[in-house]
């Protein structure tokens, strides 16, 4: 006996042409969205523009040498005169303004190494304007400078520095040594 | 007549109506031309005129020319102005621009101390000339159409603030330092 047999599957639902038109969509629409944003901020405005020689801005300095050098070390100050109420002085130190500025020069206080000492407590130190540097006499107080020492570009100032120890000194200060500096400070004026 | 033949009849007689019409569509029909101009655009340049040229302006000195630029210390509370001519044209009814500088195009040299230099330059830009106007708030600069090229006076300003070196830890700030500005970029760019 013979049998035919026969079946009939129905279509799926078609999802693939769907996917593949959202797919398609997708992509114009990105695209679309970068070249807009490509051209985004501009949106072809019209814009010229032109090269001019400024040349070039440089900046200047202040500055201050001591005896032509940034930091001095003075030299030969005779403490073999230093005594209770006397003093030992410096020669001529020149202050110079190699900037490119005019300058106010202002005394910062004496920084000793060893402030605790009583040798450091009971020694006065002072930079004075002078153009010869002699010892402040007995029984008289230095002082230094008060008023700033203003000086053009390229001017120079003469200063002496003078310690002096104090007329109570005690004994025990006898052969102590200290070192010292002092600082100036150079602030640029109009 | 069945309906084979009726169905005959009438496809044959439809196709015969669609033939009749075919070919011709002989509807009237005419033309007229219309003189409706030319439509021209408009303009935008920016082109130098002259070699510009510098002056000390600060507050507290008199106004003076700077013959060499490039031999100028500038320390702090001066003030400098870069005086350049230039000429626009802009045309386009409906055309707005705006004119600027371009502070990328000031380059400090090597060194910190030029990069500190450019950072405390203070750089502003002004402009004179016809249908140039400069809001009074922001700063900005715009510039009007005009059948004519537009001359205008550009002054780039540029200054190191007197408070400059106040601030701790920056006494000696900006000091020797270099910025060039050769190649000073000025710019229009519209708006409408």
């Amino acid at each position: 006996m013979r049998k035919i047999t026969a079946s009939v599957t129905p279509p799926r639902a078609s999802v693939a042409p769907l996917r593949r038109i959202l797919t398609t969509v997708g992509i114009f629409a990105t695209a679309i969205v970068l070249a807009t944003s490509a051209a985004g901020g501009t949106y072809a405005v019209w814009n010229s523009r032109t090269i001019v020689n400024a040349s070039s801005i440089t900046s200047g300095s202040t500055a201050l040498t001591i005896n032509d050098v940034s930091s001095y070390a003075v030299p030969g100050m005779d403490n073999s005169k230093l005594l209770p109420g006397r003093s030992s002085v410096s020669g001529v130190i020149t202050l110079k303004n190699t900037g490119y500025t005019p300058i106010s020069i202002t005394l910062a206080p004496v920084v000793f190494s060893d402030p605790s000492s009583l040798l450091a407590a009971n020694l006065t130190v002072v930079l004075r304007q002078a153009t010869t540097c002699e010892v402040t006499p007995f029984g008289t107080t230095p002082s230094s400078f008060v008023a700033p020492i203003v000086l053009a570009k390229g001017q120079t100032a003469t200063v002496c520095l003078e310690a002096r120890l104090g007329v109570n000194a005690p004994a025990s200060v006898q052969a102590a040594s200290t070192s010292f500096s002092v600082p100036l400070n150079a602030r640029q004026v109009r | 007549m069945n309906k084979l033949v009726k169905g005959a009849v009438a496809t044959a007689a439809g196709v015969a109506l669609l033939m009749g019409g075919a070919g011709t569509f002989a509807l009237w029909n005419t033309s007229a031309s219309v003189s409706a101009g030319a439509v021209a655009s408009g303009t935008l340049t920016i082109a130098t005129n002259g070699a510009g040229t510098w002056k000390d302006i600060s507050a507290d000195r008199t106004a003076t020319a700077i013959p060499t630029i490039s031999s100028w210390k500038i320390v702090p509370g001066d003030k400098l102005e870069f005086t350049q001519n230039i000429n626009v044209v802009a045309t386009g009814n409906n055309l707005l621009a705006n004119l600027s500088y371009d502070p990328a195009t000031i380059v400090a040299a090597t060194g910190q101390a030029s990069l500190d230099l450019k950072s405390k330059l203070v750089v502003t830009i002004t402009a004179t000339g016809t249908g140039v106007t400069t809001n009074a708030t922001t700063g900005v600069i715009t510039v009007a159409p005009s059948a004519a090229t537009i001359p205008v006076a550009v002054k780039v300003t540029v200054e190191l603030p007197s408070t400059v070196g106040d601030a701790v830890g920056e006494s000696s700030i900006a000091q020797n330092g270099s910025v060039s500005l050769a190649t000073l970029s000025l710019k229009l760019n519209q708006t409408r």
